[in-house]
């Protein structure tokens, strides 16, 4: 009798194995909001978007490469006509099929066909409590019919998680949110920063500063110790982090162990889709530089096999590093952390400011790191501008100083169209 | 390869095998001795060491929540599987037989309920589940209308 391995994201990292057997993928970019933070700018479909036919053709070639999980995410994944189709496929290929939404258009009825179609678990992004929420997504509302999202899955008994960009708009509202979804039944709960990709790029001020990690990354390991007690399991994003004393909290599942950020996993064992069949090594990557190869042009293996654009991370070493990370102590673990959020600020990975151990290790020499925006982004899906990164001392004054709710959210950087 | 880490006695915290001193706390550290090369060779066949638990920035929760045995116990490696059967208890009825846990084969009348669903032998849970509403039984599409973008130009909140 043989055990069902049935830990879909747990991996040994070390054996080089890569294959993608954590896949997020994007079946439309057409989306019932238009969140002020949205990294992938969703709202209209994208020109050329797969079909149900042709969505259910990668089902099998997913599993052919050893993928263990797909996150369906949009945009809104239900606009896609052939949604329940591609969750029942993947069920059917044993490949655990997952979904992450804003909630809105999830009806009870929806709720019951996502189950019966065989979805995993479901999670609901919430951004804030309600009035945080509906000013980040940009519509009155839309905490309610999130919450009434999370209702309606949990009385289907379809598993809920929830999720949320962390930003200078919102965090203030984490320590009180948390209870608040713990009601609500949910059984995980993923923190990430928001990074200036795509809208989030053209208001600068809604992003954090490097500094105010100091404060926001123990909060968050000190919500996870309690969360850990009532069986809720908060993880941190990949862009959230590295290597302060609470490392191991943060990055373990449970209490004692002593799990720690690896670097970047994009290509290795992670993959992102794009709605029209564009194939990258993290979902959050830029399309203009990590695009492989498209799926209605080229295999997916080959393309995971052979495209250098989603091959960057199996070869990185501390050269490839530059800056700060070049010369960190963690250098040759962290190898620079997420490489979308790197690119995002400095227009190239390798150098992140966003750490925690660096932002730590500048403060105890009286100094700190401020972005100040330069070039904007295009305005396209997954873009992203450029920041000087502007190294002051620690107590210098702080121009956010007075931005109200309204302001954070406001843009700041016009895209170039 | 990632280059192992050791843990601060006085903090907890993670550095590296060339420091000195603590970066998180200052606190010396003791010198660090040669690793057994038995001890390392296992290190690098079971993997578990290194193992990570992959995250995207998109939400879903850590774990395969549909398997009863994954459900709070996220170790493939060890960890909280008493048996190393992947279950952990209390999902796994029995964590320190590897031939219990949700998800096993159940012979009739052996007196053992090998598969934690409460009884001996296999329980159909068609048996027991709740048929689905006729009218979402392919219903193809998914029952929501074609939202349009939102556009509330105004701010949402006063």
């Amino acid at each position: 009798m043989t055990a069902v391995r049935a830990h879909h994201r747990r991996l040994d990292v070390v054996h080089g194995d890569h294959h993608p057997a954590y896949v997020v993928w994007e079946l439309t970019l057409r989306c019932d909001h238009a969140c002020t933070h949205c990294g992938s700018r969703a709202g209209v479909a994208r020109d050329d978007e797969l079909s149900t036919d042709e969505a259910l053709a990668v089902v099998g070639k997913l599993a052919a490469l050893g993928a263990r999980e797909v996150v369906l995410i949009g945009g809104e994944a239900y606009l896609h006509e052939g949604f329940l189709a591609i969750v029942r496929a993947l069920r059917a290929a044993n490949v655990n099929p997952v979904m992450t939404t804003g909630g809105r258009g999830v009806t009870a009825e929806l709720a019951v066909a996502m189950r019966d179609a065989g979805i995993s678990h479901v999670s609901v992004s919430i951004d804030g409590l309600e009035a945080t929420h509906d000013r980040m997504r940009h519509l009155r509302g839309s905490f309610a019919s999130g919450m009434a999202a999370l209702d309606h899955l949990r009385a289907a008994g379809v598993p809920t998680a929830s999720n949320i960009n962390l930003n200078r708009l919102n965090h203030q509202d984490l320590e009180p949110l948390y209870p608040v979804l713990r009601d609500r039944g949910i059984k995980g709960w993923q923190i990430q920063l928001t990074a200036p990709l795509g809208r989030a790029a053209d208001r600068a001020d809604l992003i954090f500063q490097p500094w105010d990690l100091l404060e926001v990354v123990p909060r968050v390991a000190a919500i996870k110790a309690k969360a850990r007690e009532d069986g809720i399991a908060v993880m941190p994003g990949n862009n959230l982090g590295y290597f302060g004393p609470e490392e191991a909290l943060l990055r373990s599942m449970h209490a004692g162990d002593r799990d720690h950020w690896h670097g970047c996993q994009a290509g290795k064992f992670v993959m992102g889709i794009e709605s029209d069949g564009a194939v990258k090594g993290c979902p959050s990557l830029q399309t203009s530089h990590y695009v492989g190869g498209n799926l209605r042009e080229r295999d997916l293996a080959e393309i995971w096999k052979k495209s250098p654009e989603l091959a960057f991370a199996r070869a990185r070493t501390v050269d490839d590093l530059w800056g700060f990370c070049r010369t960190c102590d963690f250098a040759s673990t962290c190898l620079g952390g997420c490489s979308f959020t790197a690119h995002a600020i400095l227009g190239r990975p390798g150098n992140n400011p966003f750490c925690h151990y660096r932002a730590r290790t500048l403060a105890k020499r009286g100094q700190r790191e401020r972005l100040v925006p330069d070039a904007p982004a295009a305005g396209d899906p997954f873009d992203n501008g450029t920041f000087d990164v502007v190294l002051e001392a620690f107590d210098a004054p702080d121009p956010r100083a007075g931005l109200d709710a309204k302001a954070l959210v406001q843009i700041t950087r016009k895209p170039q169209r | 390869m990632t280059q192992p880490l050791a843990s601060c006695p006085a903090c907890g915290g993670f550095t590296p095998a060339a420091l000195a001193a603590c970066p998180h706390c200052d606190a010396a550290l003791p010198a660090r001795r040669p690793r057994h090369l038995a001890r390392a060779l296992a290190s690098l066949i079971g993997g578990g060491a290194v193992a990570i638990t992959l995250m995207a920035c998109y939400g879903a929760m850590p774990h395969h929540a549909n398997d009863p045995g994954a459900v709070g116990c996220y170790h493939e490696y060890g960890g909280g599987d008493g048996d190393g059967d992947g279950h952990c208890a209390p999902q796994d009825c029995n964590d320190t037989n590897a031939m219990v846990f949700p998800g096993a084969e159940d012979p009739d009348l052996d007196s053992i309920d090998q598969n934690c669903d409460g009884v001996d032998g296999w329980r159909d849970p068609g048996a027991v589940a709740t048929p689905p509403p006729a009218d979402v039984v392919d219903a193809g599409p998914a029952p929501v209308e074609p939202t349009p973008i939102a556009t509330d130009p105004s701010p949402p909140t006063p």
